[in-house]
């Protein structure tokens, strides 16, 4: 009775177990498989038993990095723990699956198990996740640039040129031709217009109000600059405590906003464009809004590379927020991000540069 | 308004409309600083340029200061990742096309003059340069300082 119960669960087992197992004889043909390599295969079991060589629809296999070739094929090898094998479903499409085999030992066949996954899912998660990770790199390898080379050109060239400034001025108090004088004079206003411009290019590239003072204080400063750029009023509203978040979540904020306000300016026609930002404790809410021309969201690819849409969602994610756009025509556009801030985030107080 | 801006304003229409343009406007570079304005416009559509303040070499007019030399723009459209500085007259009056020229006043480039056109598909042609050069010379009479 026993026995017979055991035998009844192995094949209940076989019958209903999500792995697909397909046993293969010396030459590779399947002369056995159950339900579940309908499934992963395409194929029903009598279109595979007995007819099918598991090479017809193999499609490579992979153990660790590198690819083996036909040539020691796994089906004339020992048993294998682990590795990774292509199908071709009787659909046409390619299945990625885990897989096991386990040789029998001649006495009772010699055959060949083989217990397959589907890890196509998998796969795909995978690849999201890898995705992830190189947005995150690239944005973040572009801001640690713009910081070092806007501290280079404020530190480095900036200092200098200011002290060919000081220099310059020395030359007021001597006693010198006027002509002479009006030279020099003429020599450290240039100088003093590239100091200026220099200033400005550092600022582009990454404020030290950002670093220095925080989110608010960088906006607004950028708001007031935006204004000199484009002639558009900016209205800033804050509501709750004012205090510093994490480097990454300030940049995120500070960039996403940037963006937004100058897609405004180059294609909504606006004379006012509101900025609104909330510290709701454990949520940080930013709202960027304007009442101008509006856009078909579906067609955004209209105005360029998406209006920089994927950029602006992908930074929201990367702190761990949601970002929203919603637009409509002659109505206007509003972009409304939310960061949570978890137990574990540390809000600091004044300098809070994680990264030198 | 006074006489000197109602008389620059009538020489800017009566340029705007010889050039057959939407937008024509006078930029000068602000006293004692390294700055330039848009002090004078016709044909605009809401005052935004009035709030533009340019740096020296950024936009139509700190390009156009700054070289000394015309400037054209045809057939523009906003890109992404161009330097979204740049032209911030275009966005503000829509302009696709547009034609700048120095105004000198004792020998010293001091303003920019712009024609500009909200049709894509105008060009700025060579008779439309010399009046523009024209009348810059007439400004520099009228403003001369």
């Amino acid at each position: 009775m026993r026995q017979k119960t055991s035998e009844s669960l192995l094949k209940t087992i076989f019958q209903y177990v999500s792995d697909t197992i397909v046993v293969l004889d010396e030459k590779g043909i399947i002369v056995n498989a159950n339900p579940s390599a309908e499934i992963l295969t395409g194929y029903s079991t009598e279109e595979l038993i007995n007819k099918i060589n598991l090479c017809d629809i193999c499609h490579g296999m992979e153990r660790c990095a590198d690819f083996t070739a036909c040539i020691n094929c796994f089906t004339t090898l020992g048993s294998i723990s682990s590795f990774k094998i292509r199908l071709l479903h009787k659909n046409g499409y390619i299945v990625s699956a885990a897989a096991s085999t386990t040789r029998l030992p001649q006495h009772i066949g010699g055959f060949l198990i083989v217990v397959l996954r589907d890890i196509s899912e998998h796969n795909k998660q995978e690849q999201k996740h890898i995705q992830k990770k190189m947005a995150n790199y690239v944005i973040q390898a572009q801001e640690e640039e713009r910081k070092r080379v806007s501290r280079e050109l404020h530190d480095g060239v900036g200092q200098a040129i200011y002290s060919m400034i000081v220099g310059l001025n020395i030359i007021e108090q001597m006693e010198l031709e006027d002509d002479l004088k009006d030279h020099f004079q003429l020599v450290r206003d240039m100088a003093v217009q590239a100091l200026s411009e220099v200033r400005h290019i550092a600022v582009d590239l990454r404020p030290s109000s950002l670093d220095d003072w925080g989110l608010v204080a960088a906006l607004r400063s950028f708001a007031r600059q935006f204004e000199r750029t484009y002639g558009i009023i900016t209205k800033l509203s804050v509501v709750g405590q004012e205090r510093r978040y994490k480097s990454s979540i300030e940049t995120a904020l500070y960039r996403i906003c940037q963006e937004a306000m100058i897609n405004a300016a180059k294609y909504a026609n606006i004379d006012t464009l509101e900025i609104h930002f909330e510290d709701q404790d454990q949520l940080l809410y930013l709202v960027i809004a304007d009442f101008g021309r509006g856009f078909n969201l579906e067609k955004i690819e209209v105005l360029g590379t998406g209006l920089g849409i994927y950029g602006m969602r992908e930074r929201a994610k990367l702190i761990g927020g949601t970002f929203e756009i919603t637009s409509k025509f002659d109505y206007g556009t509003t972009i409304r991000v939310y960061v949570p801030l978890g137990k574990e985030e540390e809000t600091t107080y004044g300098h809070s540069c994680s990264n030198s | 308004m006074n006489t000197l801006e109602s008389t620059i304003n009538k020489c800017l229409e009566e340029l705007r409309l010889k050039a057959g343009a939407d937008f024509s406007a006078l930029a000068l570079q602000e006293p004692r600083e390294s700055t330039i304005r848009w002090k004078y416009a016709v044909g605009n559509k809401n005052e935004r340029f009035r709030r533009i303040v340019l740096r020296l070499g950024k936009g139509i007019a700190g390009k156009v200061l700054m070289s000394g030399r015309p400037m054209v723009l045809e057939n523009y459209e906003p890109r992404q990742h161009d330097d979204p500085q740049e032209y911030p007259i275009l966005y503000a009056e829509e302009l696709r096309s547009a034609l700048g020229v120095p105004v000198s006043m004792a020998g010293r480039v001091k303003g920019v003059l712009l024609i500009g056109y909200r049709n894509a598909s105008c060009i700025i042609e060579e008779g439309v340069v010399e009046l523009a050069k024209q009348v810059a010379k007439e400004m520099e009479n009228i403003i001369g300082i």
